[in-house]
């Protein structure tokens, strides 16, 4: 996985639907990839940025809205937003937006200190989807029986 | 009759109807949630295999229902599934794999397929006397699933028992333990509603779950500790190589239930430990041990996904370490539910 930082400030981004299912309950977030079977959990800070993304701010108001909310310098906490959007942008969680959708308002609910964004990934569910249909059939004996082998 | 779906609800008619013709259109009929479904099935033998699981959900035939399931099978009907149809299920599939797609599954031993336009679902088996654990089990899920997610019903993978202090969902991924501790439960007197499967739906600001099957499914080398589970099993010879099935509605050391009010959630997070433990947990958190199976074994989406946060968001969640000893597990859960009843007063 890449551990690039996502460097265009300007971009907005939307969930990769249908693909990708999200919710958000105070502030942490579940995220979904109904094709791959993988899901994602964020919390605490982590949700703050993934809710502000889905409400179509920029990565540069992102960074504003949360310096402001945590009280810390722009500077500070930008590598770590910019490293935890390239993550869920390596999953396909999101997808950039060339949209002019207008920015909706936002109240985080996060606890007040800024931690470390961290996009916890599981993959035990992947097996439901490994069930695959029964293909090279022999149409004398009806679908789906496999072919004899000769 | 243009769209694909219907297309392949027409040749489904005409393989049903012609298994109906030769075994017998034998009707049933269940309830869930405030809908009635019509079973039809080929031949009497295989609708009473399929009724054992619906027994304390059977209800008289009525004249109007909510939807209704054609079930049959390739071998004792000898009616196969013709290459056009074949054809037309493979070409479906891959919109089915997405989300929003084609209400359709095919797994090894058969097909699945609703068609919301004329609210019939089809469930064909290549032999309904050779079925896996799941379909013996619990009979046409998938194409329930399929049509309640279209009443606005959505299904969940998860436990749900009810004591007299109240009612609680068992959730957690496979092998985390549901059913066991669910049939404990149910040996140690509480009222049993599913072991890993059920549909819930809201009520005047309650959460409902509501009951589908009758039955349980528990590892062999639990039988020891469920006598009671133990002297109705039904596939005793096959449990070297799929968990032991009793349907629970056929002894009287169980009470099962067609709905109850839930109270809590409990997400199972380990097992084998010295003693049961819990831990109060976010809704979000008890929304990751809950909804990716469910959503993905259902490919419901997302409107499934919010349907299960509104859930969360009402009850009180925990995570419950199970101990290895599982008679000790239903006490430790009877007192957690009686707290919470106490703290409620």
């Amino acid at each position: 996985m890449s551990t690039e930082s996502f460097a265009n400030l300007a971009a907005r981004f939307k969930v990769n639907e249908p693909d990708v299912v999200a919710e958000s309950i105070d502030g942490e977030v579940i995220i979904i990839n109904l094709n791959s079977g993988a899901y994602y959990s964020s919390l605490g800070t982590g949700g703050a940025i993934w809710e502000a993304l889905v409400a179509n701010h920029s990565i540069d108001e992102t960074l504003d809205l949360l310096a402001a909310h945590y009280e810390r310098p722009r500077s500070e906490i930008e590598a770590e937003v910019t490293h935890f959007v390239a993550q869920l942008l390596d999953e396909a969680l999101l997808l950039e937006s060339a949209e002019p959708v207008p920015v909706s308002g936002l109240e985080l609910a996060q606890p007040a200190s800024f931690e470390t964004p961290v996009l916890s990934k599981y993959t035990d569910m992947q097996e439901l989807l490994l069930l695959d249909p029964i293909h090279d059939v022999d149409p004398s004996i009806g679908w789906p029986f496999p072919k004899a082998t000769k | 009759m243009d769209r694909p779906e219907a297309r392949l609800a027409a040749s489904l008619d005409v393989a049903a109807n012609l298994a109906f013709e030769r075994l017998g259109r034998h009707q049933s009929a269940i309830q869930i949630a405030g809908h009635t479904i019509r079973l039809v099935f080929a031949g009497g033998a295989l609708q009473s295999q399929a009724m054992r699981a619906f027994t304390h959900i059977e209800t008289p035939l009525p004249s109007q229902v909510s939807f209704e399931i054609l079930v049959w099978d390739t071998v004792q009907s000898g009616v196969a599934m013709s290459p056009t149809a074949g054809a037309q299920i493979e070409s479906l599939l891959a919109d089915a794999r997405q989300p929003g797609g084609p209400a359709l599954s095919v797994v090894p031993q058969g097909v699945s397929f609703f068609n919301p336009e004329t609210s019939r679902a089809y469930h064909w088996l290549q032999d309904a006397l050779n079925l896996d654990e799941t379909n013996k089990a619990a009979p046409v899920r998938l194409a329930l699933s399929y049509a309640m997610a279209d009443l606005g019903v959505p299904a969940m993978h998860a436990a749900a028992l009810r004591s007299s202090s109240g009612g609680l969902l068992l959730c957690g991924s496979s092998g985390a333990g549901k059913s066991t501790t669910s049939i404990a439960c149910a040996q140690a007197g509480f009222e049993f509603a599913a072991d890993d499967f059920c549909f819930v739906a809201s009520n005047n600001g309650r959460i409902l779950a509501h009951s589908v099957y009758a039955s349980g499914k528990v590892y062999a080398h639990r039988l020891h500790d469920l006598p009671q589970f133990a002297s109705l099993v039904m596939n005793g010879e096959a449990v070297e190589t799929e968990k032991a099935i009793s349907f629970l509605g056929e002894g009287p050391a169980f009470k099962v239930i067609p709905q109850m009010a839930v109270d809590a959630v409990i997400v199972l997070a380990s097992k084998g430990n010295p003693v049961p433990t819990f831990r109060r947990i976010s809704p979000l958190q008890a929304l990751v041990g809950l909804a990716p199976s469910t959503v993905l074994l259902f490919r419901t989406g997302g409107d499934h996904l919010t349907a299960l946060r509104r859930l969360v968001a009402k009850v009180p969640c925990f995570e419950m370490h199970l101990s290895r000893d599982i008679k000790a597990n239903p006490p430790a859960i009877e007192s957690l539910l009686r707290s919470l009843g106490s703290s409620q007063d």
